[in-house]
Parts: structure tokens; sequence; C-alpha cells
């Protein structure tokens, strides 16, 4: 409380100079100055934007099947048309003459010409519907699915790194201000932990409590908590030595409270960083699981599971697999440069052990 | 050295033991059974099948079975390839592997290592900013991605590899590419670091003053040191490549012990799963006693430690 009296004193110094600047107002000036990092948040957004709210100005439902439209390769000329019980269907123009064997010379043109015409009593016009990124096994739009898948794969890149973030950090924090004995043994627990093969123990929770979406964070999000729980317990002990802390134990400040209002505030430039690094880590955790088949079931779809049907059906429609990874890529491309950006600008040291 | 061998295989015996007992009451605590996916199994067979394989027994009994039978190197048989034990599957599965990961690994080491001492030899030019971007390449591209990508062009469009099968030396050079090109990013951004740290200590300008040539203060002082990085690395690597081999192995089709894990999770077939899984990680937990080992030789202020 002696302190007190000091603070009138100390804000005339300041109003008289210029406004101190905290770490995090210094750190986002220093992100704003890397232009890769910059560049890099921009293109996660978009590609974020695209997925979550794209799909409000998508004409097309991910789920819509259209048989006839199988395997359309991107900006396909689309024709529509209506069968005898009068539904619509659409058939890509390129893909006309191979479904349909023996057709009359003047089909033949017209399909050519791209103009419309009448085969069998029923009359093929041209649709305005366009495919941009072509369309899959099923005859649904693969840039529907893409958007659907990415809003899987994003959302359990950070809600599994949300749950590793929360254990984690009140692991690490735990074990590091208490030090000794507890200490010893919870880290004794993150090594062997550690020591399991990562992919291997994901996989088996799976085979453990099925293959549904939750449990594909918690799983995810269960292995991932140990490098969160080694690093704040690290930051930990360095923290607790200092005079603030040491301070407000002589205070009497109870240890939660310690841990909540001095240690954690104190974390968070490692822990950011690391959260932003794991977030690729984890979406291609789950690209894997459901890439082998172990992770998102159709007819939901991920990145993962997309770039799984794109490689079965690579040598006739390359762009069912070319697709998907190339979002997958830029995003994981995206998602390290930025944490590389955050940790230069946070000055941390290193985001591993 | 003898001592701390000793000591370090002393605390690899209850790690090893901890991951036994977690999977072996993780697995058998699963919901249903490896059975209840069969159509049309009676009851009766499937009372003998669980019967035949112990599963009937109290947990705590199967656990003791199970752990007499690890004592003699038995993991016990497959409950769906039926008369095939598992040391049998992973003795015709784990080699394939091991020439998979082994090849990657040689892959990784000899794109990455020069990769990165180039790079930091001539720090911010041209050699060193490609390869490093090519690294970040590496990094951010997972396997499963590079996999179906390398099989497209270089298997469909130049047709000069079968994009599946594991038979001639050819089937090799994709698959072991695939799985050593992240590796060799990893290894070329260490090497790169510690490269730089190593090149601005006091002994290299010794070696400098001592007026020998650039090469060898490079390729035989400071590598040595800056290597170092590399030699903690591969532990981690060696289990990633033996362990994490089997998304290139069902992209690729190589009939290695990774197809085998992952069917076996896919059927729940219990035995399968525990075997392998107890298999990779004695795997792992000797690779890192490995590099502790070769870190101790290599860095002499380790060893008083």
């Amino acid at each position: 409380m002696v302190f007190k009296r000091l603070t009138p004193s100390i804000e005339t110094m300041e109003s008289a100079a210029e406004k101190p600047h905290s770490l995090w107002v210094d750190s986002m000036a220093r992100l704003r100055k890397n232009q890769l990092a910059v560049a890099s948040l921009w293109i996660f957004v978009a590609i974020a934007a695209f997925c979550f709210i794209g799909p409000i100005f998508h004409p097309h439902a991910p789920d819509d099947s259209k048989i006839t439209l199988r395997e359309t390769p991107p900006f396909a000329e689309i024709l529509e048309y209506e069968d005898r019980f009068g539904n619509a269907h659409q058939i890509s123009r390129k893909d006309f003459p191979q479904r349909n064997r023996d057709l009359p010379g003047s089909v033949l043109e017209a399909v050519e010409n791209g103009t419309s015409f009448v085969y069998k009593d029923i009359e093929y016009r041209n649709s305005k519907d366009i495919y941009f990124l072509g369309t899959d096994s099923q005859g649904r739009d693969l840039m529907a699915r893409i958007m659907q898948g990415g809003r899987i794969s994003l959302g359990v890149g950070f809600l599994a790194t949300l749950i590793a973030l929360l254990i984690g950090v009140t692991y690490g924090s735990i074990s590091g201000y208490q030090g000794g004995r507890l200490d010893a043994f919870m880290m004794r627990t993150v090594e062997i932990l550690y020591a399991m093969p990562f992919t291997i123990f994901v996989i088996l929770l799976m085979v453990v409590f099925g293959r549904s979406l939750i449990l594909i964070f918690v799983a995810i999000g269960a292995v991932e908590w140990l490098t969160m729980a080694r690093i704040t317990r690290n930051q930990v002990l360095q923290l607790k030595e200092q005079e603030f802390a040491l301070a407000a134990r002589a205070m009497g400040v109870s240890t939660p409270a310690i841990i909540r209002r001095h240690m954690i505030p104190n974390l968070l430039g490692p822990i950011v960083v690391y959260a932003t690094l794991s977030v690729p880590a984890i979406m291609i955790l789950e690209a894997v699981l459901s890439f082998l088949g172990l992770g998102v079931q159709p007819p939901d779809a991920s990145w993962g599971s997309l770039i799984s049907d794109g490689a079965q059906k690579m040598t006739s429609s390359p762009w069912l697999l070319l697709a998907p990874a190339a979002f997958f890529s830029i995003t994981l491309f995206a998602m390290n440069f930025l944490g590389d950006g955050l940790r230069d600008a946070l000055d941390v040291k290193s985001s591993k052990d | 050295m003898l001592r701390f061998i000793f000591n370090r295989l002393l605390q690899a015996i209850p790690t090893i033991w901890v991951i036994i007992t977690l999977t072996f009451f993780l697995i058998m605590n699963a919901p249903g059974n490896p059975f209840s996916q069969e159509r049309e199994m009676r009851e009766e067979t499937r009372q003998q099948l669980m019967e035949h394989y112990g599963l009937d027994k109290p947990l705590l009994v199967q656990y003791w079975t199970y752990l007499k039978r690890l004592a003699s190197f038995d993991l016990g048989p497959s409950f769906k390839q039926e008369g095939r034990s598992i040391n049998e599957i992973i003795a015709q599965g784990f080699p394939v592997s091991l020439e998979l990961g082994l090849l990657a690994l040689g892959v990784a080491l000899l794109v990455g290592v020069p990769a990165g001492v180039i790079a930091a030899a001539r720090q911010n030019t041209i050699l060193d900013y490609l390869p490093m971007s090519g690294a970040m390449i590496g990094i951010c591209m997972p396997t499963f991605v590079i996999g179906p990508i390398l099989g497209l062009v270089f298997g469909v469009w130049l047709g000069w590899f079968n994009v599946a099968g594991w038979f001639s030396w050819e089937d090799r050079v994709l698959p072991a590419f695939t799985l050593g090109l992240a590796y060799a990013a990893y290894i070329a951004r260490l090497t790169r670091a510690g490269m730089l740290e190593t090149l601005g200590l006091d002994y290299i300008r010794t070696a400098r003053a001592k007026g020998l040539r650039e090469k060898t203060v490079v390729l035989k002082h400071a590598l040595r040191g800056g290597i170092i990085p590399v030699i903690s690395y591969l532990g981690p690597a060696m289990a990633g490549l033996i362990s994490g081999s089997f998304v290139v192995e069902t992209v690729f089709q190589v009939p290695g012990l990774g197809r085998y894990f992952i069917d076996g999770a896919l059927n729940r077939d219990y035995f399968m799963i525990l075997g392998t899984t107890i298999f990779y990680a004695t795997l792992i937990v000797g690779a890192n006693l490995l590099v502790d080992i070769a870190h101790t030789l290599l860095d002499p202020k380790l060893r008083k430690a």
C-alpha cells in the first residue's frame, strides 16, 4: 500500500512524455512490419471466410449429388435437360458423346458447336451453372465440398488447440509452480506419454471410443497438450523466482490467484506462438486420421478425407486431388509463417522444449 | 559410460511397462468386441471364440496372462488373420517398414545436411534462401499430400515409376522420397541453425586464423559441432520414420507393418493393435536411448554429468 503514494507522480511523468508502449503494442507493431506474416494472416482470413461465409453465396450444396455430372472437370460447359419424368439433370457437354453411344451426326455437330440440341425427344440447353473446381465421383460440387471440409479441418485445428492449451497450461503451471516431488511426478508422466508414438496413440483413442467428430477433438487435444505443459512449466519455473511473484507471495496472495493473475499473463507470449504453430500440426493430424479412414466419416468431409478421395481418382480426375491439396497446403503455409512471425515479434526464444 | 547406459536402460523399463498397461486397459475397455462386426455369427460361435482367445476371463486375469506372454516375447494370436501370430506378422511386415524407414532416413540426411551446411556457409545469399524456402515447403506439406502428388506427377504423368507396389528397387523411390522429404526439411533447418551457431564460436576463428582453408573449417571443424542438434533430432525422426510410415504405406500400398496396424485398428483386432503399439513404443524408447548414447559420445561436456 506504500507504493500507492508514488503513483500520481509517475502518472504526471508519463503524461509529459510519450505514452508507454505495452509489450503487446510493441509486438504488434513489429508483426506489422513482417510482410510475410501479414500476408499470411490475410490469406488465412480469406480462406476462413471462404469456408465459413462462402456457402451463403455459393449456389451449390455440398451434399447435392448429380449422378450425371460425376467427375466433371473445372469450368466445364454444362448442359441441362429434363428427363421423361420432368426431373432436371445436368451433364457436361464433353461427357455427352461418351455417355451416349452412336449419336447421329447432327447431334454430334451441335455438341461440338456449343449450341442447344434435341436428342431422343429431350432438349439439351446450355446451363449457366459453373463448377469452378469441378465435381467429385458422386457429382457433388467440389468447391462446396472444400468449403464444408475446411469448416471441419479449421474447426478441429482450433478447438483441439484450445483443449490442448487448457490442459497443458493448467498442468504445466501447477507442476512448475508447486515444484518438488509433485513436479517430478507430473513431468515423469509427461515424459512417459512422450514415448508413446503420437499418431498411434490418437488412432488407439479413435478405435477405443469410436469414430466421431467430437472424439477427434478430444483425442488430438489429449495428445497435443504435452508440449504445451512442458513450455508452461519451464516458463513458470523462471517466473516464480522473480520479484513480483515473490512480492505477491509475501503479501499472502493464494496460489491459484498467483497462477491466474501473475503467471498466466506473463506466459501469453510463448503460449500464443506455440498455439499458432499447433493449429497446422493438429490439422495435419486430423487429416492423417481422415486420410486413413479413421477420422471424419462420410458424408461429412474434411480436407484430409477429400485428399484421400482425390488420391484414389487422381489418374482420371487429378483436380479432385490437386484442389483440396492446394487449399490444405496454403492454409498450412499461412499458419506456419504467421507463427514464425509471431515468434519473432513476441521475441520468444524457442517454441519447442 | 557403461553406468550411464545401464541407468538409461533402467529408466526405459517402467516407461514401456506404463505404455503396455495403458494400451491394454484402453483397448480392453473399448465398447463392442472384435467379433461384433462380423455378420451372421451365431452367439455360441462368438462365445467359443471369446473363450478361445481368453476374452471371457476377468480383465485382471487377462492382463496377467498377457504380461506373462510378453515376458517370453509372445504377442499373441491375431483375431482376424486366423492361424497367424502377431510375432509372425511383425516378422513379415517390419523388415519392409524398416527398409522404407532407413531409405527415407538416407534421403533425409543426404538432402538435409548438405542443404543446411551450404545455406549456413552462404548465409543470406540465394544459396541460403532457396534451400530454406524448399525446406518450408517440405515442412508444410504433409506426406499424404506429397505422396499422391509425387505419384501423380512421376507415376501417372511422366510414367517413370509405378504408383503402387513394392517389388523392384524403382518401387522404393517414391515412398522413400515422400517419407524422407519432410525430415530432410527439418534436418536442413537444424543443420543450418547449428552450423551458424558453431561458425560464430572462438575455435572457428582460431582455425581460420591458423590459415586453414574455408572448406576444411566448415566441413571438419564446424560440422562436428553443428551437427549435434541433428543427432538429437534423429531419435524422434527415426521413431517418426518407422512408426509414421503408415500413411506412406497406405498411399503406395507398401506391405509394411503400418498397413497391418491400420487394418488392425479398422477391424478391432485387439492383439494386433496391442502388439504393434507395444512394438512401436519399444522401438521408439530404444531409438531415443541410442540417440542419448550417441549424444554423450559426441559432446564431451555431457560425459561428465
